[in-house]
């Protein structure tokens, strides 16, 4: 139910096509993967420090995640991201009357399915974007069995 | 007897170092004097230091870091003093003793980095469920 409140971007910031072209086939990496069939979320636990290693609000002070897929994790900062969402949402409370702020920790994966042709693996990863819009680095990325 | 001018050899300054006070403090040292410009021991006698910097090599527009200070260091925040980030400054420093001025150390160039400190570390533990 969060997941239907979370404002979710899914922007068309590259050329799809481009992405479907990338994604490979089979057993590039030993990155724990996870088959698309039995998933229906990516999810994360968002960061709690900036690099320095001095806390940071996830509340207040980040602004955004960017997903990323890839048919390697060779991730750049040259990638584009192929959706957003953000980093905290407003959901309505159980009563009604009031707006909560609630964490974004998962990404429905289907917002990223036109990016991920059935039948191949992609990697996917994602990085927060703070307020003041510096990025984080790649995460640890996992790879998507997408089936046919 | 003459007065004399402070030595300006020593007080050439060190280093800029991010310290662990807070996030964005930065700290900036120097060697403090210790003689006269005729070589003469400047011995036990207050010497106060005031630290300046300035967007020019040449030092022009001055601009004070902090309050003097008998201390060889200065610790303060880019966004404090209202440096421009990503760009260059120099800083310098001067000392007194007796109310007399020395002259400007040489100036220290520093790039103000663009607040990457403030990089959020990565989203961790990525997973489907």
């Amino acid at each position: 139910m969060t997941r239907n409140c979370v404002l979710v971007f899914v922007s068309l910031l590259l050329a799809g096509s481009a992405l479907l072209a990338g994604c490979g086939t089979e057993g590039e990496s030993t990155v724990a993967s996870v088959s698309s069939g039995t998933v229906s979320v990516l999810a994360w636990d968002p960061p709690e420090t900036f690099v320095d290693s001095s806390p940071l609000d996830p509340y207040t002070e980040l602004d955004y995640y960017e997903f990323y897929v890839r048919e390697d994790n060779n991730f750049t900062d040259n990638d584009l991201p192929v959706a957003q969402v953000a980093a905290v949402a407003d959901i309505l409370s159980l009563d009604g009357t009031n707006y909560l702020q609630n964490l974004t920790t998962e990404f429905e994966l289907q917002n990223l399915l036109p990016f991920v042709p059935p039948g191949t693996n992609c990697f996917l990863s994602i990085r927060a974007v703070g307020v003041d819009g510096l990025r984080s680095q790649f995460s640890e990325p996992i790879i998507w069995h997408q089936s046919s | 007897m003459p007065r004399k001018v402070i030595i300006t050899l020593f007080a050439f300054l060190l280093a800029v170092a991010a310290t662990t006070v807070t996030a964005q403090a930065e700290t900036l040292s120097w060697n403090g004097v210790t003689t006269y410009t005729d070589g003469t021991s400047i011995g036990n006698v207050t010497v106060t230091y005031q630290a300046y910097w300035s967007e020019d090599s040449d030092l022009t527009d001055l601009e004070t870091l902090g309050s003097s200070t008998t201390s060889t260091s200065k610790t303060f925040s880019v966004d404090n003093e209202e440096m421009p980030r990503d760009s260059v400054i120099y800083f310098t420093v001067k000392a007194t003793v007796n109310g007399t001025d020395s002259a400007l150390a040489s100036p220290l160039s520093w790039n103000v980095q663009t607040g990457m400190t403030h990089l959020p570390s990565v989203a961790t533990n990525l997973r489907m469920n």
